[in-house]
């Protein structure tokens, strides 16, 4: 983000805080101090009006850790306690009714909704024993589903690991942040990403552009890659997720059991690779996510 | 109610995914129109494009006349009922019935009306003072129903809505939502990937495979007359058996790993005319059409095979029989008085009127 933008995102947090129009028309300040500056009335402005927006600004790390702690006792926040991150993120910009409605699904008055930019909400739950990840994702599917039928609204989730202090909650929010961020990437049809689930693509993420170029140069072009007809794909998929397969493969995706050997034998024929060997296979699996995250991000 | 059609509705993602491919649909007002498929088949999709929750990448979706592609969702005048339902928990079954209608600022006398009267129809009158925490699953279900009730939309949009429910309560609630049909005459368009759910409640099915319509009829047609193999081997529980076969230069017969299996004549007037005489097709057959009983195989006995019980499942009712034929594995669903048992050899009778033809490499219906 450069100076412009974070200056006119802090100006406009002013504006929101206070209800009088800000600019800055002459400074002898470098840019730094200006933001700085900025900052600190931000801070000021609306640590000292509200529990949302306490947390909204030290997530976003726009407030110390220091300087939050002074305020904790105020807003009865307990600086030991379970909490996570819930991080959502609207295919359009959200609206009120969403906010609303979470906020009433939320009864305890610890847990809080804050409105992080126009399309996207975090929300701090608060725990008294860390749920297990099945109640998680059933939650996050309840938010979800309740958010689409009743604000009409769709939203994507992605969520940190249970952290156990305050001082940790910037850190579980960017978790979030980054889950949501890779999610979108190499699974961007599902719609509840965790941290801690993200497993190869966690990996290949960091993987630097030259690298993925010469992998899928060495392995499966992506001119080949690009041929593969969607059906293939998601048959393929389909035969990694029945951990290779044949019999359980065809059951699921209601095939005959020699069609689906023909197209294995057709993958093979274009790539060169037979994906019911196990080493065939985790190139395949490899070169398909490196291929989603070249289309992802272009 | 409703008219509802979707022309040439496709849905494509950024990064090149096409979901949905070229669907096609009048729904009537009033239906009950079942989307069905395997997972990722593209019938939640086109639920939510229609719901307006994803955007059509092409095509037209019109609802009684009115182009609804840019109609915001909330004002497309839908309700959803989705799978993972919740129900606000410091809120009564009345506040959570209500809750959806305050936030759109509903006059309370109008919300009050509205809230008993889904309550009427869904039999929770007695149950508004309380709160979620004292419900059953069941009653819970239909709280989420009365949510979307209340709308008094022109539409229904359903999404697996019961596929959180235990096996018991799941059948229970199926009736429920066959006879708040009946009663509230409106438009429903319900996605499952239950066969059984989607024959039980819909009176036209859409097949979907891979974003692609395969299918759309009623269930006993999809059943009797599926159009390709995937819509036979999908619709059907246990289903249908395949078998890999060659037809004699007449077709007047089906040669299946040795045994000769004669074909109706109904059945070999359409694989003349289509010209499959010597060649090899896939015979599918239901199991309840194959049959062990000592009178059917005498009576029957051109089209008798042979084979090995692996397994036998009693299930009360009736009983499976497993067994591995031309490579397959083939079940029979016979009367529970069978005496054969697993480990027996025994002789079925296939039922060649009931027998279905598919071409080998096209996958579709040659005869049914």
């Amino acid at each position: 983000m450069d100076f412009e933008d974070k200056k006119n995102k802090l100006l406009d947090q002013l504006n929101k805080a206070t209800g009088i129009n800000f600019d800055i028309t002459d400074s002898s300040l470098s840019e730094d101090e200006i933001i700085n500056k900025l900052k600190e009335l931000v801070v000021h402005f609306n640590v000292i009006d509200s529990k949302t927006g306490l947390y909204r600004l030290f997530l976003s790390k726009e407030l110390a850790y220091s300087d939050a702690l002074s305020s904790l006792s105020r807003f009865h926040i307990d600086e030991e306690h379970l909490r996570q991150i819930f991080y959502l993120e609207s295919n359009t910009e959200w609206k009120k009714e969403a906010v609303s409605l979470l906020k009433s699904l939320l009864p305890d008055s610890k847990d809080v909704v804050l409105e992080m930019d126009s399309k996207h909400l975090a929300i701090v739950i608060n725990f008294d024993k860390e749920p297990t990840s099945d109640e998680i994702v059933q939650t996050a599917n309840s938010y979800l589903d309740m958010l689409e039928t009743e604000a009409f609204t769709s939203f994507k989730l992605s969520y940190s690991k249970c952290v156990k202090s305050f001082k940790e909650l910037p850190y579980a929010y960017n978790d979030a942040i980054t889950a949501m961020e890779i999610g979108n990437t190499f699974n961007s049809h599902g719609r509840i990403y965790c941290y801690e689930d993200l497993g190869l693509g966690r990996l290949l993420y960091n993987v630097p552009a030259n690298e993925i170029k010469a992998y899928l140069t060495k392995h499966i072009s992506v001119d080949v890659l690009s041929e593969i007809d969607e059906e293939t794909l998601s048959l393929i998929n389909a035969f990694f997720d029945n951990d290779l397969s044949l019999a359980e493969t065809a059951r699921q995706t209601f095939i005959h059991r020699n069609t689906l050997i023909y197209r294995l034998d057709k993958f093979a024929d274009l790539t060169g690779y037979d994906v019911r060997k196990f080493s065939d296979a985790i190139t395949v699996k490899i070169s398909l996510m490196l291929y989603n995250y070249i289309r992802a991000t272009n | 109610m409703a008219d509802i059609q979707l022309k040439n509705i496709n849905k494509k993602y950024p990064n090149g995914f096409h979901a949905v491919k070229d669907f096609n649909l009048d729904i009537k007002d009033q239906e009950f129109i079942i989307f069905v498929g395997p997972s990722g088949c593209g019938k939640s999709t086109t639920l939510r494009m229609i719901a307006g929750l994803e955007e059509i990448s092409s095509g037209e979706l019109v609802i009684d006349g009115k182009v609804m592609n840019d109609v915001e969702p909330k004002d497309r005048d839908i309700a959803m009922v989705f799978q993972n339902y919740a129900l606000y928990p410091h809120m009564t079954v009345y506040d959570n019935m209500a809750f959806g209608l305050k936030l759109r600022k509903v006059p309370k006398d109008e919300i009050d009306k509205k809230v008993r009267e889904a309550a009427r129809i869904l039999d929770l009158e007695k149950l508004l003072d309380r709160k979620p925490k004292a419900l059953s699953g069941g009653q819970r279900q239909r709280v989420a129903m009365g949510r979307a009730i209340v709308r008094n939309p022109k539409v229904f949009l359903m999404d697996e809505p019961l596929s959180n429910l235990d096996a018991k309560l799941r059948v229970q609630m199926r009736t429920e939502i066959s006879k708040l049909h009946d009663s509230l005459g409106a438009t429903m368009i319900y996605v499952t990937h239950d066969q059984t759910e989607a024959m039980t409640l819909g009176t036209r099915i859409v097949v979907m495979k891979d974003g692609v319509v395969q299918q759309i009829d009623t269930p006993a047609n999809l059943y009797q007359k599926p159009c390709n193999l995937f819509v036979a081997g999908f619709i059907g529980s246990p289903q249908m058996n395949f078998l890999e076969g060659t037809l004699s230069a007449d077709c007047t017969s089906i040669q299946v790993n040795g045994a000769s299996l004669q074909i109706p004549p109904a059945k070999v007037k359409a694989l003349s005319e289509k010209n499959y005489g010597g060649k090899t097709v896939i015979l599918g057959i239901r199991p309840e059409d194959i049959h062990d009983s000592q009178i059917y195989v005498d009576t029957q006995a051109h089209s008798v095979i042979e084979a090995k019980i692996s397994v036998y499942e009693l299930l009360g009712a009736e009983v499976y029989l497993y067994f591995d034929y031309a490579g397959t594995q083939v079940t029979a669903r016979v009367d529970p008085r069978t005496t054969a048992r697993g480990g027996d050899t025994v002789k079925f009778a296939l039922d060649m009127e009931k027998a279905h033809f598919f071409d080998k490499d096209t996958e579709l219906t040659i005869a049914n």
